[in-house]
């Protein structure tokens, strides 16, 4: 039954292996070893609070920004990148994107990313290294309603391509803004069809929009090319 | 212990503002008063009217009552502050009121307070005053106010102040009429009580019979009335669904106010031409048994169903809210009509068994079942024949609760889902009200093989609050009833399709009201309509103010949707492959749920990307989803017509000194249109046991009598369960 503790509810991770055994572990008090928790949340993958919606998998949240005038290197690039969070369930998604500013009010050359928890919003990772993503490009105006669009049918498991989907990105730019959706196998042309199907269904898109998908070698490469590296280890 | 001295001047208090406003009620149509006119089409709105007005005569005659009361004037100008109290003090009420009856049983008068004492004497008075004259208000709508425990006079939408004015107002039209009436008991005063009580129960022995006619021409004339009640109420959606088949209303308008002075008319012919002694011939079997098959159907209810695994599937279902006995102590008041034996539980007890006997019923669906005699006797007797129980005492102090019992060689419990109304933290739902659902599988006990016959059916129980003046809580408290059926039926196969459903119980609402077309449609569209309304126990629209529904009509913390469905249990999907599916609506409806605004707590800040506050939840748009119509997704109907067109007669399910309704009710689900085959999850009616009216019973004494030992009486039908699952 509900209770007055379900408004308080600390459905943050952390906290619940310890308290199992408790069979209600979302009541107890959360202020009580905080610092500790602080420590395992780290550490321990995030886990679904008591009576919430649980998600098939968990996400992280992830936020970069270019900082202006710095030629961008791989190292650069992770060291910009920000871990916000990870989430378990339907709520705690909630609880991390609505006190997020929407994509359409970021300032400046930044980024939201969405990937599952354990992989790295970055073409090295072992589950992108042979993968690829579709990308949209969009007139300015369009990202914020786009990108809660496209998270919300990840989250959702509306791809329906079994465990395919790694992650999805917007990036504001100066003119446009850009949404991805990555997925593990770029070779696996039914699997990104499918991608794009669902994605032109979820996204409500102008039919003019173009979609494209572009492997991560692919990427890898022209980045290189454009930076005149040849040979780096990796990056972007 | 203030709360409860403060209560034992307060409930004289409002139970002289009802009695004297139910002689109102009474008077109103059959006097030639000047403020309520005879025609009908004036009845109501003169009465509210003529409230408004008190003279200075009036005036001195409450304050007589107070001095005659021996209640301090400080005392009653507290009253305010009891209020509150005797809000807070709800759980008390029946205790207090227990006690009451003690005290009054034993004659004994306690000296420990002035207050108490003045309870104790009015408490008295009023009881002789009630067996020669109150008696004669059965069916008015405001004395209605005492009957029960969880009627607590609430008035939040009203000040103290209201209250205290609303009981001047009506004490001076007590008044007014006490002087037209002459020999009526024109002071309440406990010297007077009880020679001014054996005066008026003369009087209206001598002219009932006299007035018979003179009402009638009332009732018939009252029912032109409903366009102006309508308009009265200022109600425009009402008019909409609220169809004004003049049989079903039984209130405000029709029959209804017909009944409110028709009974104690013919109470008293009862009386006169039926002596007690008489009443013993009468057996249970007196009520017949109504066969709606066709007529090669086998119709008698007690001969069983058919075994064989190719005979569809029959079975009976009782409703019973059997009076509790802590209850009936509690409200002794409405009692009055009845010998002191036929209330002893002892007495009842083995009546109300023999009625379970004689019918047989398959599945039993009481109310008001008190703990201990659920535990130490009706459990055991039902066990002995046959029967498996399952039984929910209300919540809080409550005593009595809701029983379910099924025959253990036609049905197995496959789950059973225990619903508690209460959600202390809401202020709608602190209500301790509770009900019952169970997910039966009809079986065929030969020997020790049990075979499984057709589909499993839903049987839900429950007993809604009482309060006239709350339809917004009785309406809560269904829809959680619905949503708990919803939640139990989708654990089944193919979520549930084909599950026939039995929705019975005391519903406290009655029929082509809001409420009751709210389950037999489907859908009501609640939106300005006022919340006494949509019980239609009550006739309340004399009120200023009204409580008015509005949307949301319950809080999105109760995780139910306006169909009547748990939130959680809404549009997700678990597809083969196992994966947790969900759609764009459903993850959108959490978003601003309590558990998704609070900030995560290791979420950095930084300024321009998480500083964010999420906007209140009152404007954003998953509120706004909840519309001005609530729906359910059964398909539910009626299995009384609540009208015998033989007769002419309205049914009643409950009787008692101030009302006599249809409450209580056996709904059963069918298939959406189409008549011929069955439908898919739908029962088929074969018959019931008729139920009677009021013009039945009052020869009989009322209720409980000698035969029926409840205040209501019993509902019982037979089903069919769909072929195609068997």
């Amino acid at each position: 039954m509900n209770n007055k503790f379900d408004a308080l509810k600390d459905d943050d991770s952390g906290d619940h292996d310890q308290n199992e055994d408790s069979g209600s572990p979302k009541e107890c008090e959360k202020e009580k070893n905080e610092e500790e928790e602080k420590d395992q949340n780290k550490r321990k993958t995030a886990v679904p609070g008591a009576g919430e919606h649980p998600l098939q998998y968990n996400y992280t949240f992830w936020y970069s920004r270019r900082t202006p005038g710095r030629p961008a290197s791989s190292q650069s690039y992770e060291q910009n990148i920000k871990q916000i969070g990870s989430f378990a369930s339907v709520e705690q998604f909630w609880r991390f994107y609505s006190h997020m500013t929407r994509p359409g009010d970021l300032t400046g050359h930044s980024d939201f990313h969405l990937f599952k928890e354990g992989i790295k919003p970055m073409w090295e990772d072992d589950a992108n290294k042979s993968g690829g993503k579709w990308i949209i490009r969009l007139r300015k105006g369009l990202a914020s309603r786009c990108w809660e669009n496209l998270i919300l049918a990840m989250l959702g498991e509306q791809f329906m391509v079994g465990e395919e989907i790694c992650g999805a990105v917007v990036s504001v730019r100066f003119q446009e803004d850009i949404i991805s959706i990555w997925n593990k196998t770029a070779s696996d042309q039914a699997t990104t069809a499918r991608i794009r199907d669902t994605l032109r269904r979820v996204l409500n898109l102008p039919p003019n929009t173009i979609m494209e998908y572009k492997t991560h070698t692919d990427s890898i490469k022209a980045w290189e090319d454009f930076h005149g590296l040849v040979n780096a280890s990796g990056g972007r | 212990m203030i709360g409860s001295l403060l209560y034992y001047v307060l409930f004289p208090l409002t139970r002289f503002v009802h009695s004297v406003s139910a002689k109102r009620a009474k008077h109103g149509l059959v006097k030639e008063s000047p403020s309520v006119l005879m025609n009908g089409s004036e009845v109501w709105d003169g009465g509210g009217a003529a409230l408004q007005v008190h003279s200075e005569e009036q005036t001195t005659s409450l304050e007589q009552w107070h001095s005659a009361g021996g209640v301090p004037q400080e005392q009653a100008e507290e009253e305010e502050k009891g209020r509150d109290i005797q809000e807070e003090d709800r759980e008390r009420v029946t205790t207090t009121q227990e006690s009451q009856s003690e005290e009054v049983g034993d004659g004994q008068k306690k000296e420990e307070a002035v207050v108490g004492e003045q309870k104790c004497g009015s408490d008295e008075e009023i009881l002789r005053e009630t067996k020669g004259k109150e008696m004669q208000e059965v069916g008015s709508p405001v004395a209605e106010g005492n009957r029960k425990r969880e009627w607590t006079e609430e008035e939040e939408e009203e000040g103290g102040a209201k209250q205290s004015e609303e009981f001047r107002m009506v004490q001076a039209q007590g008044s007014e009429e006490d002087l037209q009436q002459k020999g009526g008991p024109s002071e309440p005063g406990p010297k007077q009580g009880a020679p001014a009580g054996s005066g008026g129960s003369d009087q209206g022995a001598g002219s009932a019979e006299a007035d018979l006619s003179e009402q009638q021409q009332g009732i018939s004339s009252s029912v032109l009335d409903l366009g102006a009640l309508l308009s009265e109420t200022n109600v425009q959606p009402w008019e909409n669904f609220a169809q004004p088949l003049y049989t079903g209303w039984h209130f405000p308008t029709g029959s209804g106010l017909g009944e409110v002075v028709h009974c104690p008319s013919w109470q008293f012919s009862g009386m006169s031409y039926y002596p007690q002694q008489e009443m013993t011939t009468f057996e249970v079997v007196w009520r017949v048994w109504e066969n709606l098959s066709e007529p090669h159907t086998e119709s008698e209810p007690d001969q069983g169903a058919g075994l064989g695994p190719q005979e569809p599937f029959k079975f009976t279902v009782m409703s019973y809210n059997i009076l509790a006995q802590d209850l009936l102590e509690a409200n002794r008041e409405l009692y009055q009509h009845c010998a002191p034996e036929v209330l002893a539980w002892e007495f009842r007890f083995q009546n109300i068994l023999r009625e379970f006997v004689k019918w047989d019923p398959d599945i039993l669906c009481l109310q008001e079942v008190q703990e201990n005699h659920y535990n130490e006797q009706l459990h055991p007797a039902l066990s002995d024949m046959g029967y498996v129980c399952v039984y929910k005492r209300r919540t809080g102090t409550k005593t009595d609760g809701c029983a379910i019992c099924f025959r253990r060689a036609r049905f197995s419990q496959l789950s059973l889902r225990v619903v508690e109304y209460c959600r202390p933290q809401m202020e709608m739902l602190d209500r301790d009200n509770v009900g019952l659902v169970l997910l039966l599988q009809p079986i065929s006990l030969q020997g020790s093989e049990v075979t499984m016959l057709g589909s499993p059916l839903c049987v839900a129980n429950t007993h809604l609050l009482f309060n006239p003046r709350r339809g917004d809580v009785k309406l809560a408290q269904l829809a959680i009833l619905l949503a708990e059926i919803d939640l139990i039926v989708k654990s089944l196969p193919l979520k549930g399709a084909g599950c026939p459903i039995v929705l019975c119980g005391d519903f406290n609402s009655v029929p082509n009201m809001p409420l009751y077309n709210f389950i037999t449609t489907s859908q009501l569209y609640y939106h300005g309509m006022p919340a006494w309304m949509i019980s239609g126990q009550e006739d309340l629209c004399y009120k200023m103010h009204p409580r008015r529904l509005f949307a949301p009509l319950w809080p999105s913390t109760l995780g139910i949707t306006d169909t009547c469905q748990y939130v959680s249990d809404h549009r997700i999907d678990r597809q083969e492959s196992g994966k947790i599916l969900y759609d764009h609506k459903f993850l959108l409806g959490l978003r601003f749920c309590e558990a998704a605004l609070i900030r995560p707590e290791h979420l950095e800040l930084i300024p321009g990307v998480t500083d964010v506050t999420p906007d209140k939840p009152e404007e954003q748009p998953h509120i706004r989803r909840f519309r001005n119509t609530i729906r359910h997704g059964l398909n539910l109907r009626s299995a009384y017509s609540h009208f015998n067109s033989d007769t002419n007669r309205l049914e009643v399910t409950t009787l008692h000194a101030d009302f006599g309704a249809t409450v209580d009710y056996i709904f059963y689900s069918t298939r959406p249109g189409g008549t011929g085959h069955l439908q898919h999850g739908g029962l088929k009616l074969l018959g019931r046991l008729a139920l009677l009216s009021q013009e039945d019973l009052w020869p009989m004494n009322g209720l409980p009598n000698e035969i029926f030992s409840s205040d209501h009486l019993c509902l019982l039908a037979k089903f069919q369960l769909d072929p195609d699952h068997v």
